[in-house]
């Protein structure tokens, strides 16, 4: 039941997931952080099973931190990191599946742009200019298809972004009060806004 | 013994004389060899055909150090390069004169890396020492490319390459690299011959590889920001450094680059060449024979510059097979980049204006030269062998000759 979703603008890529963290019909926290740095440019917002969400993501995340290690500091591209998570997920799906969705966005120096992945639990793969995961999408997809255009700048982005979380607030059945939106661009990651402090226990 | 045996078969009346006079002989001999077939085992031979090391068996394994820290199967594999034919390596500059009216002419310099190697048989069989590593990427499949050298135990060198191909298909499934990275290359050769190195049962491998690649960056300069953050880098200068990794068995990375340094005076040219491979006596004998062929003099002129060091390796190494052929089949090269087809008149112009003037290939030397040419704008570029032939019968341009 978990909502993540996110926007490529020009410079760099809007981040959003729902904070809540429940199973069945009990609500374990609301302020569970679903979106994880990976590298100093990039990180991924997971929807899926609480346990495969924070192997997955830390398991990815270190070992990009190992590429960096043994290659000299050289940072792998968002693209790059992006081929890695699905061939993880390739890997492990025919002897113990990753049952997460993600958006993989982050930002490349080189291009000075942002760009965005899709990636499924069947290790699908799709660079997208948005994208969203879950339930939601039945409900953000058509709101993006109308509103985003090249060229986006942030503000624009965040417009969006706002946009979708009020109708999800309106229209989706599951009760989620609390998202946390992050932004990347070349300052690196960053919390734009969270409804519930994720360091709060 | 044995003498001793053989002359107990003698008459019996001079049998026990012969076996005292044989027993004196054969202790006489033993003495006199003992000395010699035990060399130098105290370790003090410094001097006679034995080595220090031989006695105590330090060269015949590789994970085992000698008393003053050598590891020796390592470092002869260091030397089984120089038993090959050095491969060379200048950078020079290719100027491209274009005409857009009557009155305007506009100068294009494109700076070159170029690689020679040589080949003592007379016949071109199997496999080239400098190679261009290929990429699927089909936008970009000339441009940026790396070309390896390889000099040594061409097996080995070969063997290495495979380690490349490995970390290249690695890189293609894991991260969707679609080209080479020359930092991934010299990593995996590096690696490669490191974990040969170790001992274990296996012989290190008996190459040094040369690594070289263009790559185009801005110098840096402030960055200008406009309204939309991005950075701006205006009033950079672009500038072209190509890259150069020696490898050697141990599975050391050297790393060099060579700029466009056209403002360099002669005397500093010399360091604008590179020789991997072959014996310092070599090395000697080309750099002797390419400042009189005035190489260095005509670093900034491609044709010049390709002519005289093709001739120098011709001359230098090719003086071991001098036995003149009648006829030496020559065709093209199955490993070609088709370079060509994008129009690549800049780098193709030393060879075809030679060729123009050129006559059939009538060359009575069985090595043959391999000419490759990586150029800052216009990718890797392979001569083939009549348009090697055809530069080397070609006279020298008359621009060397006003220098002179």
């Amino acid at each position: 039941m978990d909502t993540v979703f996110g926007i490529q603008f020009k410079g760099g890529v809007v981040l959003a997931a729902d904070q809540s963290n429940a199973r069945s019909i009990l609500v374990y926290q609301n302020n569970l952080d679903k979106v994880t740095k990976l590298s100093s440019h990039s990180a991924m917002g997971v929807s899926g099973p609480n346990a495969d969400m924070v192997n997955f993501t830390e398991y990815i995340a270190k070992n990009l931190a190992l590429y960096e290690l043994a290659n000299d500091g050289t940072k792998l591209s968002t693209k790059a990191q992006a081929n890695f998570c699905r061939n993880e997920l390739a890997v492990a799906l025919r002897k113990g599946p990753y049952q997460v969705n993600l958006l993989l966005g982050g930002y490349d120096e080189k291009d000075d742009a942002g760009s965005l992945y899709f990636l499924d639990y069947l290790a699908a793969l799709q660079k997208v200019p948005y994208g969203s995961q879950g339930y939601a999408s039945n409900f953000c997809l058509s709101i993006m298809d109308k509103e985003y255009r090249e060229g986006l700048t942030e503000a624009d982005a965040l417009l969006i972004i706002e946009h979708c979380i009020k109708e999800i607030a309106t229209r989706f059945l599951i009760n989620q009060p609390n998202f946390m939106i992050k932004i990347i661009d070349k300052d690196g990651v960053r919390v734009h806004s969270f409804g519930g402090d994720p360091a709060d226990t | 013994y044995f003498i001793g045996r053989n002359q107990l078969i003698c008459q019996q009346q001079d049998c026990h004389h012969l076996l005292t006079m044989t027993l004196l002989q054969v202790s006489t001999l033993f003495l006199v060899l003992l000395p010699c077939g035990l060399g130098s085992s105290t370790g003090n031979g410094g001097g006679g055909r034995f080595s220090n090391y031989a006695a105590y068996h330090y060269d015949q394994t590789t994970p085992m150090f000698t008393p003053d820290g050598r590891l020796l199967q390592v470092e002869y594999a260091s030397l089984a390069s120089t038993h090959s034919s050095p491969l060379l390596l200048f950078s020079s500059t290719s100027t491209t004169t274009t005409t857009t009216t009557t009155t305007t002419t506009t100068a294009d310099n494109d700076n070159c890396l170029v690689l020679i190697a040589h080949h003592s048989q007379s016949k071109r069989t199997g496999q080239d020492r400098l190679v261009q590593l290929s990429s699927s990427s089909s936008n970009n499949h000339n441009k940026n490319s790396i070309v390896v050298g390889m000099s040594g135990i061409l097996g080995d060198s070969v063997a290495l390459l495979q380690q490349i191909q490995k970390k290249y298909e690695e890189n293609l499934r894991l991260y969707n690299f679609q080209q080479m990275q020359f930092q991934d290359v010299i990593t995996a050769l590096g690696d490669a011959c490191q974990r040969h190195s170790f001992g274990g049962g296996i012989r290190p491998y008996g190459s040094q590889m040369i690594v070289c690649t263009s790559s185009r960056s801005r110098a840096p300069h402030k960055h200008e920001k406009n309204n939309n953050h991005n950075n701006n880098c205006s009033g950079t200068t672009p500038t072209t450094t190509f890259q150069i990794a020696t490898i050697d068995p141990s599975g050391s990375i050297h790393m060099s680059s060579i700029h466009d340094d056209s403002t360099v005076s002669s005397s500093k040219s010399s360091n604008r060449i590179r020789l991997v491979g072959g014996t310092k006596g070599i090395h000697d004998q080309i750099r002797k024979e390419l400042e009189q062929q005035h190489f260095f003099s005509s670093l900034d002129d491609l044709p010049s510059s390709l002519r005289a060091a093709c001739s120098t390796m011709r001359t230098i190494l090719g003086k071991k097979t001098q036995n003149p052929t009648t006829s030496t089949k020559k065709k093209n090269s199955s490993l070609v980049v088709s370079s060509s087809k994008e129009g690549d008149t800049t780098t193709a112009t030393a060879a075809q204006a030679a060729q123009n003037n050129g006559k059939d290939d009538t060359s009575t030397n069985d090595s043959w030269l391999e000419v490759v040419i990586i150029s800052e704008t216009k990718g890797v570029y392979r001569m083939t062998d009549r348009q090697i032939e055809a530069l080397l019968n070609s006279s020298p341009p008359s621009s060397v000759t006003t220098t002179l």
